[in-house]
């Protein structure tokens, strides 16, 4: 066999993993940093990065640019919310629980979502976040309404174990299962990467090889719903309050956003773009008081004219460039003493 | 046997055996009553198509026929507006092309399109996975049938046309289809590529049917025992191949069709 | 050329990085200068409640720089951060607030769902809490009520406007019906329940269909005239309501062009508060509406609060939102003053509790001793001809509230 194109992922290439120990290094140094701070904030991002993981998995693998990946996200979060509330604080309990309220909504909204394609797509999952907010603000037994609810209790790790309140404890909870989360998306997308490549670049010749395209895009869309309902539950988990205004279109935009800068055909470059969307807005923007949202304007002006491509094919044009330089630098002689006697 | 060509508007009753459209019926592709208008133009009417197990059946007819049509019709890929299509004696009309691919109905392309972002051996894996992943083998083995072993970890965009043919073909054969639907596969190729063509269309199994739209003379005279004339979305004549190849009228249109952009003829 | 340009925009991408890294890591706090005393503002300054917000600032402001920057006899380092829209930009505000400038009090905070976010975190600190707007009913906290020993409130609770005037409303409508119309969120459902609570239990009868006040959907409500000419036709004999903001300027301007244009307006004073007004223009006169302030009060230290109001260089008369943070300023600058020593969250919190009778523009007021929250007059309001201007003129008292 000839040598063959390097596929996106090579899992026997052990340094594959380096960049998944990464976030786990860093989050740790966070923990054990004096400043109370950082480990709060980077915390709080967590939700939203999980959630950019969400919509650039349906924007990228399935070809289906989203904002509505909101839904499933507000049912993980108010399914976690009203257990807490009802005195069931675990959080393995949560995180199923949320996973699998992410998983029905999506299905159900991906019945009619995946039957179409592009612009119609957006403009239907815009939709989707609309009746997201409206929902959420007018079902106020669940909601708590416009002021949504505050004071939810913190969940346990495990029976018996302490409260998840302190900062520290918290972000490494929630780095972990985020890198979880998202190494699981990748696990999944690369198995079926073929597949999932070929429906989107030609749709009509897989279909008519045999390909039930619908269902496979309707796999990926309510896939990534759990991804996203846990997301809510990290949410929960994280903040311990919640407003209907955290479910709706401005997350959907920041999440779709996160996802373009990360590169849409990369999930984990989204959920490095969403903590630095999040760091924009919430970290730099603090000492320069309202003026968040022109920070965030110049972010994604700067990103969508230096970055084509986003931040992933950055990184694989600089890998490449690298590559190129090496190719040509000449091998040095080798020093008499080490030359080999044949 | 002799050909019949009437000008009427009616229907031409189909030359074939009864016996041979009651085997159709059971074991082969059945479609009766086909008729597909677009904006109040009649493309397409058709009272009955039949072709059975180890079948060659070619449609010819000059361009604007209704020969892609009635292909995409048998295919799934344009719903039928009106009429039946029955496959090994199971109505399918409803289905979609997909469903109809995981039965047994093949096809190609009339503009071959590859799949982007993957090898030409990748395209042709992706041809065949809804029967349980095949071996590594059966991939090999077509893309050496279609001559582009030397090309198979290239990426699929790189094939020049007559070669995204090949590869067209060679998907759809990996999909084991009981019938495949050929849309002018000798479209723009050269004459080693014709050949080529020619040989692969030998080599296909006996028990499978081919129904073949083609422009090209001599691959309908190699392929087809049977022919099917469609002029303007009806049957003008059909019968087997060596007669209908005979007809002077067939022979008209088939100029009309061949000479591109000329007048009427005389 | 492509290289070139090429090389150069990867050059760019590095350097806007490296800048946003340098921003991050600068933000290591500010030196602190040890005897200034850190007080946190959190307002709204982008977004919807953005003039909200200015407005409070400037109220705190005019307070701390007509006391030479001092309060309680303290020099006083005021941080501000900005509130956005909600709770998702306030909180990381408040908590870098907190954590980061170590603030000793936080006051501020425009909006309800915001407080009652940011409320659990300032009690969490034993850090007192002073708002000067929205005051939000507290749902309990995993079950129990809330905590409210460290937060406190200058302004009101949002069902009071309503409470206050139904009377008056009752008074003047006899056995006619009102008509009850607000925005569709939390705010909105506050104020209009004070009102027909109080309204039906003193026997008054609403228009509405269904007896219950009618929600337009929030914010996105532009054009209300579809559902006044619809409330129209219910032959109100006045109609109650409360908006805010933008929605406010529509709502009066297209009252004013609709089919109830000669039906009594009576409002919670937001409809007519500040730049509104002055976006409005005549449609508004004549409209009768309930707050806790009006700049045409006629006591003295009103009188000194308008004069520096203007010399300030604003050119519009103050609204409640700037009193209410002026008079967080004068709560703070006594309770500074009973502070002996370091000034701590508790310690602060606990003179705060002690200030007593606070002088104000709007007339004394002191807090409710649990509520923590002022016992205050309110006043009715008419928009007329103030001089040259139009302003919310003073017709007469209505009622103290909380009633004791």
């Amino acid at each position: 066999m000839t040598a063959r194109l390097p596929l996106p992922h090579r899992w026997d290439d052990l340094r594959r993993w380096v960049p998944w120990l990464l976030p786990l290094g860093a989050a740790t140094t966070l923990a054990a940093a004096s400043d109370g701070y950082w480990p709060a904030t980077v915390a709080r991002m967590l939700p939203l990065a999980l959630l950019a993981v969400s919509v650039a998995t349906v924007t990228g693998a399935a070809g289906l640019p989203t904002l509505g990946q909101v839904a499933p996200y507000a049912a993980g979060a108010y399914t976690t919310a009203r257990l807490a509330m009802a005195g069931h604080t675990l959080a393995p309990v949560h995180l199923t629980a949320a996973a699998l309220a992410g998983a029905f909504t999506a299905g159900l909204l991906g019945m009619l979502l995946v039957r179409h394609r592009g612009t119609v797509v957006l403009m239907l999952s815009l939709a989707v976040a609309e009746l997201t907010t409206i929902t959420a603000t007018q079902w106020r037994t669940v909601s708590g309404g416009t002021d949504g609810l505050a004071g939810i209790p913190a969940p346990h790790l495990l029976p018996g174990t302490p409260p998840l309140t302190a900062d520290r404890p918290v972000l490494l909870y929630a780095t972990a299962v985020t890198v979880a989360a998202t190494a699981a998306t990748m696990l999944l997308l690369h198995r079926h990467h073929l597949l999932l490549t070929a429906v989107r670049g030609n749709e009509t010749r897989a279909a008519a090889s045999g390909h039930p395209v619908t269902t496979y895009l309707w796999l990926v869309h309510t896939g990534a719903g759990a991804i996203a309902g846990t997301a809510g539950a990290l949410l929960i988990h994280t903040h311990r309050w919640i407003t209907p205004a955290d479910v709706g279109f401005d997350t959907a935009a920041l999440a779709l956003l996160a996802a373009v800068i990360g590169g849409t055909h990369s999930p984990p470059g989204a959920a490095v773009a969403a903590v630095l969307v999040l760091g924009v807005r919430d970290v730099a923007a603090a000492d320069w008081p309202g003026h968040a949202p022109l920070l965030l304007g110049a972010l994604f002006v700067a990103a969508v004219y230096l970055l084509p491509g986003g931040l992933t094919a950055a990184l694989t044009r600089l890998r490449a460039e690298i590559r190129r330089v090496r190719a040509t630098r000449r091998p040095e002689p080798l020093p008499a003493a080490s030359r080999r006697t044949s | 046997m002799t050909t019949r060509h009437v000008d009427a508007v009616d229907h031409i009753p189909s030359r074939r055996d009864p016996a041979d459209i009651g085997r159709a019926h059971d074991t082969g592709l059945v479609a009766t009553g086909l008729y597909h208008a677009h904006q109040r133009l009649t493309v397409l009417d058709l009272d009955s198509f039949a072709i059975a197990p180890g079948d060659r059946h070619a449609v010819i007819g000059p361009n604007g026929a209704g020969k892609s049509t009635l292909l995409n019709l048998l295919a799934g890929s344009t719903r039928a507006q009106t009429g039946t299509i029955t496959y090994q004696g199971q109505t399918i009309t409803r289905r979609g092309a997909a469903w109809r691919a995981r039965a047994g109905i093949g096809r190609t392309f009339q503009h071959p399109t590859v799949y982007p972002g993957l090898t030409v051996l990748d395209c042709v894996r992706m041809g065949g996975w809804h029967h349980r992943r095949n071996p590594d083998r059966v991939p090999l083995e077509l893309l050496e049938l279609v001559g582009l072993t030397g090309h198979a970890d290239y990426p699929a965009t790189t094939l020049s046309h007559g070669h995204r043919r090949m590869l067209d073909l060679a998907v759809a054969l990996a999909g084991q289809p009981r019938v495949l639907l050929l849309d002018e596969p000798a479209a723009g190729l050269t004459d080693t590529d014709l050949t080529r063509l020619l040989d692969i269309l030998g080599t296909l199994p006996g028990w499978m049917a081919v129904i073949l739209v083609e422009h090209h003379m001599d691959v309908v005279a190699a392929l087809a025992d049977w022919i099917t004339v469609l002029h303007h979305g009806r049957r003008h004549l059909d019968g087997p191949a060596d007669h209908v190849r005979a007809d002077p009228t067939v022979r008209t249109l088939h100029l009309d069709s061949a000479e591109a952009g000329h007048a009427a003829r005389p | 050329m492509t290289r070139l340009r090429s090389r150069l925009r990867r050059g760019l991408a590095s350097a806007t990085a490296a800048a946003a890294l340098l921003t991050a890591a600068a933000c290591a706090g500010a030196p602190a200068d040890p005897d200034a005393v850190r007080i946190g503002l959190l307002v709204s300054l982008s977004g919807t409640y953005a003039t909200v917000g200015q407005d409070m600032q400037a109220g705190f402001r005019l307070y701390l720089d007509s006391h030479g920057g001092r309060l309680g006899g303290r020099k006083v380092d005021l941080v501000v951060g900005d509130e956005g829209d909600g709770p998702a930009t306030a909180v990381p505000a408040a908590q870098k607030l907190l954590e980061r400038d170590r603030v000793v009090a936080l006051t501020g905070l425009v909006g309800g769902a915001t407080v009652d976010k940011v409320q659990v975190l300032t009690t969490a600190r034993k850090v007192p809490l002073l708002g000067a707007n929205a005051r939000p009913a507290f749902t309990s906290e995993g079950g129990k009520p809330r905590d409210l020993t460290y937060t406190w409130h200058t302004s009101y609770n949002s069902d009071e406007p309503g409470i206050a005037i139904a009377d008056h409303v009752k008074s003047q409508v006899g056995d006619g019906a009102v008509y009850a119309i607000g925005p569709d969120y939390q705010g909105g459902w506050d104020e209009l329940r004070g009102f027909t609570d109080t309204f039906t239990r003193l026997g008054g009868k609403l228009a509405n269909p269904d007896g219950k006040a009618l929600f337009t959907p929030f914010p996105a409500t532009e054009n209300f005239l579809p559902y006044l000419n619809k409330a129209a036709e219910t032959k109100p004999e006045a109609v109650y309501t409360f908006y805010a903001g933008a929605a406010a300027v529509a709502f009066v301007k297209q009252y004013a062009q609709s089919d109830l244009k000669d039906v009594p307006l009576y409002a919670a004073g937001f409809l007519t508060e500040g730049s509104v007004l002055t976006a409005q223009g005549p449609a508004a006169t004549g409209i009768r509406n309930v707050l806790n302030y009006s700049p045409t009060l006629s006591n003295a230290a009103n009188q000194a609060f308008i004069a520096a109001w203007s010399a300030a260089g604003n050119s519009s008369p103050p609204t409640t939102f700037a009193m209410a943070s002026y008079d967080a300023a004068a709560v703070l600058d006594r309770a500074l003053a009973g502070v002996a020593g370091d000034v701590t969250g508790p310690k602060l919190n606990e003179a705060i509790g002690k200030v007593g009778r606070v002088t104000s523009p709007r007339g004394d007021w002191q807090f409710e001793p649990t509520e923590h929250r002022p016992v205050q007059r309110w006043y009715l309001r008419e928009v007329r001809a103030d001089g040259p201007v139009l302003s919310n003129v003073l017709v007469q008292d209505l009622t103290t509230l909380p009633a004791t």
